[in-house]
């Protein structure tokens, strides 16, 4: 299980709170919830002589989530509620649910939901998110 | 732990026995009753895998063929297309009521039948559409079913 919460405002201290209403918090039972992935963000490049360089300036974990359809279709208002996860000014993550949260941003730049089989009723969605803090 | 002990008498025949369509809720509710032992139908599962390798349930692919025996084919035809008439103008041209009786008496004989009925009912989720295909010498008329129905929505009366 995971949870996804969103606040208009930034959380201080980050324990979980299982308490938080489901206008602002939902766990869920994800499809595929993989383990965090190290990105490394580096400065590169050549000097005039050819000689190369690398700057490790920091790194950070990607999260990929998969929200499958059985999940959507248990929680009629869940596709709304995470429309308006990825719009909050805050959004936070617990996984496993219950683990400090972890604020994180929405990598990509639309909700694009992925159809089983081409029906309608059957959307999945995949949420690409990345923790704020550098590790 | 509770066991069940079940015997072969619990083992039913259970042939289609009527097929009733109705396509709106203000249409008329059509029986055919006299379906060929050829007919079949389908709840296909459709899952999907999870990060685990396990399945996750979504639903069922409703899919059914009938095939009726009697082809006086002006009477059913006239009878077909009326249901056909009314399922255009639906939003999604599905049906509003389908109903796929199985039961191992004759389909109008079963009220007083002491034998297992049970039904399958599926509302708003069902397309039909109708055709003609001759079997040798003998035409016949195929009516097909296709649907998907998910988790949760599936409505089953089950008459012992």
């Amino acid at each position: 299980m995971i949870a996804l919460r969103k606040s208009t405002t930034k959380l201080t201290p980050l324990t979980f709170d299982s308490g938080v209403s489901s206008t602002n918090q939902r766990i869920v039972d994800p499809l595929i919830s993989m383990p965090p992935v190290a990105k490394y963000l580096r400065s590169s490049g050549r000097t005039l002589r050819a000689r190369g360089y690398q700057h490790q300036l920091g790194k950070y974990y990607t999260y990929t989530i998969v929200i499958g359809a059985d999940a959507l279709l248990e929680d009629g208002s869940l596709a709304t509620f995470i429309e308006e996860f990825l719009s909050a000014p805050y959004r936070y993550i617990s996984t496993p649910s219950g683990e400090d949260y972890i604020e994180v941003l929405h990598d990509n730049d639309e909700l694009s939901p992925e159809y089983i089989s081409g029906l309608a009723q059957l959307p999945q969605i995949t949420l690409v998110l990345s923790s704020v803090e550098p590790l | 732990m509770a066991i069940q002990l079940r015997t072969a008498l619990d083992v039913g025949i259970l042939p289609i026995s009527a097929l009733h369509l109705q396509a709106t809720v203000a249409s008329d509710e059509y029986i055919f009753g006299q379906i060929e032992g050829e007919s079949s139908y389908t709840m296909e599962e459709q899952v999907v895998i999870d990060g685990q390798g396990c399945d996750r349930l979504l639903g069922w692919k409703v899919t059914a063929t009938i095939y009726l025996i009697n082809n006086s084919m002006e009477d059913l035809l006239a009878d077909l297309k009326a249901i056909y008439d009314d399922v255009r103008t639906q939003d999604g041209k599905r049906l509003h009521y389908v109903l796929i009786e199985l039961n191992n008496k004759i389909w109008n004989q079963h009220a007083d039948s002491p034998w297992l009925v049970k039904f399958w009912v599926f509302s708003e989720q069902v397309s039909f559409v109708y055709g003609i295909e001759s079997v040798e010498v003998r035409p016949r008329i195929k009516i097909t079913l296709h649907g998907f129905v998910p988790v949760g929505q599936l409505d089953t009366t089950f008459i012992p």
